[in-house]
């Protein structure tokens, strides 16, 4: 017992605080909470993709094959070969650290590894030590360093805590998109089969059923089916919708999360509500794919060629079908493959196949900014049919909401979406309030799992990257009494309920067109009592 | 001379000492960014470590029950408890101020007063640390509420779809 410290000795003792170190002498540590499990070999093989194996980060063996320094190479070769993007954002950062605190990560955690200048540099600074001569022969003194196992580790865990969402990039002076380094990290690191899980399998699911969830054709005609009853019991109106039908104008892909997951599942009673409507009062053809049934792409976050590989499937389904142009549901990063990557992934020759530029058939609105992809984003469709006085809106029916809006990051700062979603929101909703500037449009904050990263087991990473977003809605919560948060991406309405609850409980999250479908006013419909998720419409007086 | 009184006559030195010993738990670059009066919305961390600690203290300077301090506490354990912190480091900051105080109160105020001064303090960082305790607890127990819940609403789904649900079960 003598051996034993006092307790004031030994709280003396204990020092909580980090050591003083440069970065690169700060051994990676892998934390649970806020890596995500290992990828199943059984998906990356399904897929095809080099070196599957089974391996465990909390692991010194990481089972990498005896040549993985000369892979990583050649990867890192090709791709500065390949991409002028990727050789251009390796030379050109002077690291004025512009963009240094404008990651959601590193302002919910502290860790300068999140930094998106430091993240960049854990692989700048081996491609100056690696590969240009003024960091072979002054190595560390260049800001040059080794390729090692450690450092390897190290791309892992923190590539892999980037949602690249592109914030920081709005704020660099040289336009370097730090996002496109975190793509090719991953790149290279899937030429060791060293993915996630929580991308790799919905990869292989989208690859072989048409959706990241898995869900077979006759599962998926089954939830719509279940949708169109709940429909029936709060409107007295029963859609129809039409499937893999031939010969359709307009082919409707939106993300499999709408399709399974709450809240987008009010959402996409609210695509179901929308289409219904137009069809017995302007004869719109819409048709849904029970094959691409993916609008999202996790493809992206594995390899161009992979992302390249599930966005075709869309086309060739719409080529199959015969239809003129595809609507897409409310996605985030499936908007960004169409507006940044798709032209030149698939050719402008594969898009235009069968397809016309598209154009609303209700108002004959021609969407030139989708000449080329031939797809449409349905806040841009409906707003267009608000703006030609095509749809019967009843705001009374959303008196009980007081919305904010996120900017979901990809089809803000992706596809420049801002303007179209709040020009719906205000003919819907009656009570809406911004967040504060610098929390919205191109500068809003991630829900903190895009990219790959809304596994359960990367729950804190998710918390501390969700910080930022909840902060602000917290903010209006507390002044003007702001009760819901809308979105247009799946991931965001996966992610932020649970934000919110943590965060801010009494906010809760919906999407854009379940404010829609809740507004929306048939012909001789019966008095609705209730709104899409079951719960006692306000009076008529709100 | 009462603890309330010493916590008004020095708050801006225990606040900017005690909100240092939260920040340099960070690393270095991280801990310089927390310390940076950047607006509430660019710095959501370290403006709730800087304004809620201040409320605590004009709190305690007021003579006001450590209750009342609920929710300036829970805020800054919302933020540790998923910073990947031990228990012990992220409620650390919290028996911190007992050195921080005591050290001041020996250097300020005379040597008769300390025995009632330091009685005091030790029953506030207690309770404070006991609030703490529980309102951590809370964060970490809603965080695995939710894990259980998505393996909960995920096993659901599926018995929902293979029809092995009845009645009630169903409904739910």
């Amino acid at each position: 017992m003598s051996d034993l410290l006092r307790p004031e000795a030994l709280f003396a003792s204990i020092d909580y605080n980090p050591p003083k170190t440069d970065w690169m002498d700060v051994p990676v540590e892998i934390k649970p909470g806020r890596y995500c499990y290992a990828a199943n070999p059984d998906s990356v093989n399904y897929l095809g993709l080099p070196h599957a194996h089974k391996w465990n980060p909390l692991e010194d063996d990481w089972g990498l094959p005896e040549n993985w320094q000369e892979i990583i190479f050649n990867g890192i070769r090709e791709r500065l070969h390949k991409y002028r993007s990727f050789k251009i954002f390796m030379d050109i950062c002077v690291r004025c650290g512009a963009c240094a605190d404008k990651c959601h990560y590193f302002i919910g955690s502290g860790d300068p590894k999140n930094m998106p200048v430091l993240r960049a540099e854990l692989l700048r600074s081996v491609y100056r030590g690696e590969f240009t001569t003024f960091g072979k022969i002054f190595g560390r003194f260049a800001g040059g360093r080794k390729l090692t196992s450690e450092v390897l580790k190290e791309w892992w865990y923190y590539f892999f805590q980037c949602s690249e969402c592109r914030r920081c990039s709005v704020f660099c002076p040289y336009g370097i998109d730090t996002a496109e380094i975190t793509i090719m990290g991953r790149e290279l690191l899937n030429l060791l089969g060293l993915n996630i899980d929580w991308i790799a399998t919905p990869v292989a699911n989208c690859y072989r059923t048409g959706n990241h969830l898995g869900i077979q054709p006759h599962a998926f005609f089954d939830m719509l089916d279940f949708f169109c009853d709940d429909i029936e019991d709060i409107t007295g109106i029963r859609p129809e919708p039409s499937f893999n039908k031939k010969g359709a104008d307009i082919l409707f892909i939106t993300p499999s999360g709408d399709v399974f997951a709450d809240p987008g599942t009010y959402t996409c009673m609210g695509y179901l509500i929308l289409f219904e409507y137009l069809k017995r009062e302007y004869g719109l053809d819409v048709t849904w794919s029970t094959y691409a049934s993916e609008g999202g792409n996790f493809g992206f976050f594995t390899s161009h060629e992979t992302m390249k590989r599930l966005n075709s499937k869309m086309y060739m389904e719409a080529e199959r079908l015969g239809a003129k142009w595809i609507l897409g549901g409310e996605c985030g990063h499936m908007w960004r493959v169409i507006h940044q990557y798709m032209d030149t992934l698939n050719g402008p020759d594969f898009q235009a196949a069968h397809m016309e530029t598209p154009v609303n058939p209700i108002t004959g609105t021609v969407f030139k900014n989708a000449a080329s992809t031939k797809m449409v984003h349905i806040a841009e469709f409906t707003a267009d049919l608000i703006k030609n006085g095509k749809l019967n809106l009843n705001k009374k029916r959303n008196a009980n909401v007081h919305l904010t809006w996120h900017d979901s990051c990809n089809p803000a700062r992706g596809m420049g979406l801002l303007d179209e979603p709040r020009y719906v929101i205000k003919h819907v909703v009656d009570k809406f309030t911004e967040m504060p500037q610098g929390t919205i449009r191109e500068q809003t904050f991630c829900c903190g799992g895009g990219a790959g990263l809304n596994a359960g087991e990367n729950d804190e990473l998710r918390m501390m990257g969700g910080l930022p977003r909840a902060n602000a809605v917290k903010y209006v919560h507390e002044k003007y009494g702001v009760n819901m948060l809308g979105c247009v991406c799946a991931i965001d309405r996966a992610v932020l309920p649970n934000s919110m609850e943590y965060w801010v409980p009494e906010v809760d999250v919906c999407g854009l067109h379940e404010l829609v479908g809740n507004a929306l006013v048939f012909p001789g419909e019966q008095e609705r009592e209730t709104d899409l998720r079951g719960e006692d419409l306000p009076g008529e007086d709100g | 001379m009462k603890l309330e009184n010493f916590f008004a006559d020095h708050h801006k030195y225990l606040c900017s000492q005690w909100t240092e010993a939260i920040i340099k738990t960070y690393p270095e670059e991280g801990g310089k960014f927390f310390s940076s009066t950047s607006s509430q919305f660019s710095n959501p961390v370290g403006h709730t470590f800087r304004s809620n600690i201040e409320r605590i203290v004009l709190a305690v300077a007021k003579g006001t029950d450590v209750a009342a301090c609920t929710q300036d506490l829970d805020e800054i354990l919302r933020i540790r408890a998923v910073q990947g912190f031990s228990p012990a480091v992220a409620l650390g900051f919290i028996p911190a101020l007992r050195n921080i105080v005591s050290q001041h109160i020996i250097e300020k105020c005379p040597a008769e007063t300390h025995v009632a001064l330091l009685g005091d303090l030790n029953i506030l960082v207690d309770q404070l640390v006991l609030l703490g305790f529980d309102l951590y607890m809370q964060c970490r127990e809603l965080l695995w509420r939710q894990k259980a819940n998505q393996l909960y609403s995920r096993t659901h789904k599926l018995l929902e779809r293979a029809n092995l649900l009845q009645g009630e079960e169903a409904a739910e």
